[in-house]
């Protein structure tokens, strides 16, 4: 068995004064209060763009540095914005075979170094690089094509749809770390600018730098806060050309059987986080689950399902949406707010009903799907 | 009569090729600060623009296309690809090799860019039909396409505008018209030129007139017309170079010709002078129009300056090949209007730094 | 200039000008990208496939948020286009009336433009877009 013992939640924001080695720090500072490092004997960092952006590979073994960490193996995930998650699917399979004991995953992403056109190439990278980003294509342009699909395909209008920013934005006042801590209303999310039609400016993750850490270990301790029952990492096509039907996610679909074939349905979960890229990604996902019928998700939500006391509970932070996506990040921040959220632990509204919690990420546009079930200890 | 060897030869397949955006003269009138009769005193109404992702090479291979649809051909039996224009996307580096590239005729191929202002493309025609008759080629492919230049304000901006087209010369057995006879007519005249790293051309206004496009134009179709005996009455067309919609006329008036067989291969009025493929694409107008049997007399110009006259026979085979690709109209026809500030972005006149 | 690599757009140079995709020779579906194995059988069985010139809109998209070097061509407009067998997400040019060009179904032609360019001293890459094609009777 494998056991989150710590958490670390770091603000998600326009961190100008901040570079990777102090988003990394500041999110590993709970955990060094808390159980300490000393018994660290690997260090995952999953991270997008570091490469491009801060112009640095091998992160991990450099941002170690300032953890006095020396000995551990050390190692960069990258899986695009289920990097996190497959950061921790290593991890628990490091630890269940034996070969580590003490795993600190950290995700981190600085997103706001260089100019929006420059971050908006960056993006497109999570596309194919030769065949689709060479017409100019990026990642929101691949959801936007996936949003058409979708509405056209469930009647779904521009209002309903809506809604998805809006439950985000109500839920991101549920944690202090939440990039974008207020509410909206679907005339605001109509008002706003298209970025890539059909999505708006107000259906989009924003820029922003994170970093969320998790401390795993082996044998269940006096500090043990969860269990990770399963994790998983699946693939799909990367190029929306090569699917058959742009309204589901394949990968997520395949993905959520292989979970719940060891444990249980995700309609048993009582709290579920979804990576809710550009806003279309959260109902997808969800009625991929199986929470809703498809194209029935955003009616619940408008009648104000999901919310806390609801079980299962959704997007409890604000998701992509308002929490932010700072890209390789957002999969440990997913999981360390499960956590967060059963025990009510830094600054993260408190779900005492909460047990059994569902996670799910995708990289590019559900080129990669990544999942962990986490249940309370 | 068929004692030239151009007769061997003839035009196979033609394609034409005019970019979807017009600009009305009135916003360079309005822009500029010219008198209000200025486009009706060169007799041209509107001209076409290339949208930001069109260049002379892209335009000449959607002609060079549409010839080859009509020739029904394979790419690879071209062996010879000229591409005769004054705007080319690299000073250096050929645009030939690109289009033929992407059609599908290369590695076994020739092909060249060729310069001289306007007529680079009719250079390239007639040099065709030299390696076609000398069994060097079985097809070659001549191309005279042009995002044409114009000094903002200058009054060549109401006429420099973008088109292609495209001629696939081969056997006159194979082909839609037989060039009868052609003879060229080439001096040292400084009437239009650009300098090596010059943006834009410069001209010597009236100078353009009587001493190049007049002189050099007559001299050609007078030299056609000795050497084949031919008088203006045997033919049933002529296509002029089309600087603007007047000059194509006047030359003809000067030789002779009744304006109602120049006005249906004058085609500048409605697109502006595409250049290279100004009288090039006046004579595909014809050719997708006209009657098996007519005889059409074209003569292309270029500054500098020199003129080719050409003498053109219809076969019955036009009719069989017309049906294969768009022709001009549908090009022309098919058209959404500028104002002056998309013209200028899409001309790439407006200083960004990148 | 950017200095975008010079060989990395060379070598796909058929797949670029001639939208050259592949046919699977077991499962006879087509599809593009190209790649080595069918991604719907698994065979490697697999020959080259030139899509019709003609084709219809899937999906589309009309993105602001464009990368450098696209930000001088913003917005552009990107979709899949169904092209006989073949799927491919391509960009769309010369577009004049969004609502009667860009809906599903609605025809497309393919043209070859600029697709990419490397400042203004660079190299200028060429490949095929879509446009909304007009209603002729000429085609092949």
């Amino acid at each position: 068995m494998v056991y989150i013992r710590a958490i670390g939640l770091s603000k998600v924001e326009r961190a100008y004064g901040k570079g990777l080695q102090e988003k990394f720090y500041e999110a590993v500072v709970p955990i060094m209060e808390t159980t300490g490092l000393s018994e660290v004997d690997t260090v995952i960092v999953s991270n997008s763009f570091a490469s491009l952006l801060q112009s640095q590979n091998l992160l991990a073994s450099l941002l170690v540095e300032d953890l006095s960490l020396l000995n551990v193996t050390t190692l960069t995930v990258e899986n695009g914005g289920a990097g996190g998650l497959t950061a921790l699917h290593l991890a628990r399979s490091l630890i269940k075979s034996g070969e580590s004991r003490n795993v600190l995953v950290v995700g981190v992403e600085k997103t706001t170094d260089y100019n929006s056109e420059y971050y908006n190439a960056a993006l497109s990278q999570l596309t194919n690089a030769e065949f689709e980003a060479i017409y100019g294509a990026n990642i929101i342009s691949q959801f936007a094509i996936i949003a058409r699909a979708y509405l056209e395909r469930h009647s779904v209008s521009e209002e309903l749809f809506a809604e998805w920013p809006v439950f985000m934005h109500e839920n991101s006042l549920n944690a202090k770390h939440s990039q974008l801590r207020f509410k909206i209303t679907v005339d605001k999310v109509l008002a706003s600018d298209y970025v890539s039609s059909p999505l708006r400016v107000l259906h989009s993750p924003p820029f922003g730098d994170g970093a969320a850490a998790l401390l795993l270990s082996g044998e269940r301790g006096e500090d043990s806060l969860a269990r990770i029952e399963m994790t998983a990492v699946l693939n799909d096509t990367m190029e929306l050309s090569l699917r058959g039907d742009l309204a589901t996610l394949p990968s997520v679909k395949r993905l959520v059987e292989r979970l719940q074939k060891k444990t249980f349905p995700p309609n048993q979960a009582d709290y579920i986080d979804v990576l809710d890229k550009y806003s279309i990604a959260g109902p997808l996902m969800l009625e991929t689950m199986g929470i809703a019928d498809p194209g029935r998700i955003l009616y619940e939500i408008k009648e104000g399902k999901f919310r806390p006391g609801d079980k299962p509970v959704i997007n409890h932070t604000g998701g992509a949406k308002a929490r932010g996506h700072p890209v390789g990040a957002t999969g440990v921040y997913q999981v360390a707010e499960a956590v967060a959220a059963m025990h009510g632990l830094q600054g993260v509204r408190g779900l005492d009903y909460v047990e059994k919690a569902w996670i799910l990420g995708i990289g590019g546009p559900g080129t990669v799907a990544a999942g962990a079930i986490v249940k309370r200890v | 009569m068929n004692v030239n060897p151009e007769s061997r030869a003839g035009i196979v397949g033609w394609g034409a090729y005019v970019p979807k955006y017009r600009l009305r003269m009135e916003e360079i009138v309005r822009l500029w600060g010219f008198p209000e009769g200025t486009p009706k005193g060169l007799n041209v109404i509107e001209k076409s623009v290339d949208n930001l992702d069109e260049d002379a090479l892209t335009m000449g291979y959607e002609a060079a296309k549409n010839a080859i649809k009509r020739a029904g051909i394979d790419p690879k039996e071209i062996q010879a690809v000229f591409f005769g224009t004054e705007s080319k996307p690299y000073a250096v580096k050929p645009s030939a090799t690109v289009i033929a590239q992407a059609l599908g005729i290369t590695p076994d191929t020739m092909a060249s860019d060729l310069e001289f202002a306007c007529r680079a493309g009719s250079e390239g025609i007639k040099s065709g039909i030299g390696l076609v008759v000398s069994g060097m080629v079985n097809y070659a492919l001549a191309i005279g396409s042009d995002t044409a230049q114009a000094n903002p304000g200058d009054v060549l901006e109401f006429t420099a505008s973008s088109g292609a087209v495209a001629y696939i010369i081969g056997p006159s057995e194979a082909s839609t018209a037989v060039f009868e006879a052609s003879y060229t007519y080439v001096t040292d005249t400084p009437d239009f030129w650009r300098r090596a790293n010059s943006p834009y051309p410069l001209h010597g206004e009236g100078f353009t007139g009587e001493p190049a496009y007049f002189a050099h134009i007559i001299g050609a179709v007078k030299g056609l017309l000795d050497k084949t005996g031919l008088t203006i009455n045997d033919f049933d067309y002529a296509v002029f170079h089309q600087p603007n919609g007047r000059f194509p006329i006047k030359v003809g008036e000067k030789l002779g010709f009744p304006r109602e067989k120049i006005l249906p291969g004058l085609v500048t009025p409605y697109i502006g002078n595409t250049y290279n493929a100004s009288a090039l694409l006046g004579l595909a107008k014809l050719l997708d129009t006209v009657e098996p049997g007519v005889r059409i007399l074209v003569a292309p110009f270029g500054s500098g300056a020199g003129s080719d006259a050409y003498s053109i026979l219809v076969t019955d085979k036009v009719e069989e090949v017309r049906e294969r690709a768009p022709p001009l109209s549908y090009y022309i026809d098919n058209k959404e209007y500028v104002d002056y500030a998309i013209y200028a972005k899409n001309r790439r006149i407006i200083m960004k730094i990148r | 200039m950017e200095s975008l690599s010079i060989s990395r757009f060379w070598r796909y140079r058929r797949a670029h000008y001639r939208l050259t995709g592949k046919k699977c020779l077991r499962c006879e579906r087509v599809f593009y990208p190209p790649k080595r194995s069918c991604p719907y059988c698994g065979s490697m069985d697999l020959e080259d496939y030139d899509p019709p010139e003609r084709g219809e809109i899937i999906a589309w998209t009309k993105l602001y948020e464009t990368g450098t070097p696209y930000t001088p061509y913003r917005p552009i407009y990107l979709a899949l286009v169904k092209l006989g067998d073949m799927t491919a997400l391509l960009q769309l040019t010369d577009v004049t009336d969004e609502k009667k060009q860009l809906r599903k179904g609605a025809p497309v032609e393919l043209v070859f433009r600029r697709i990419k360019e490397d400042g203004s001293h660079g190299l200028i890459y060429y490949g095929i877009k879509a446009r909304p094609a007009q209603p002729i009777e000429t085609q092949e």
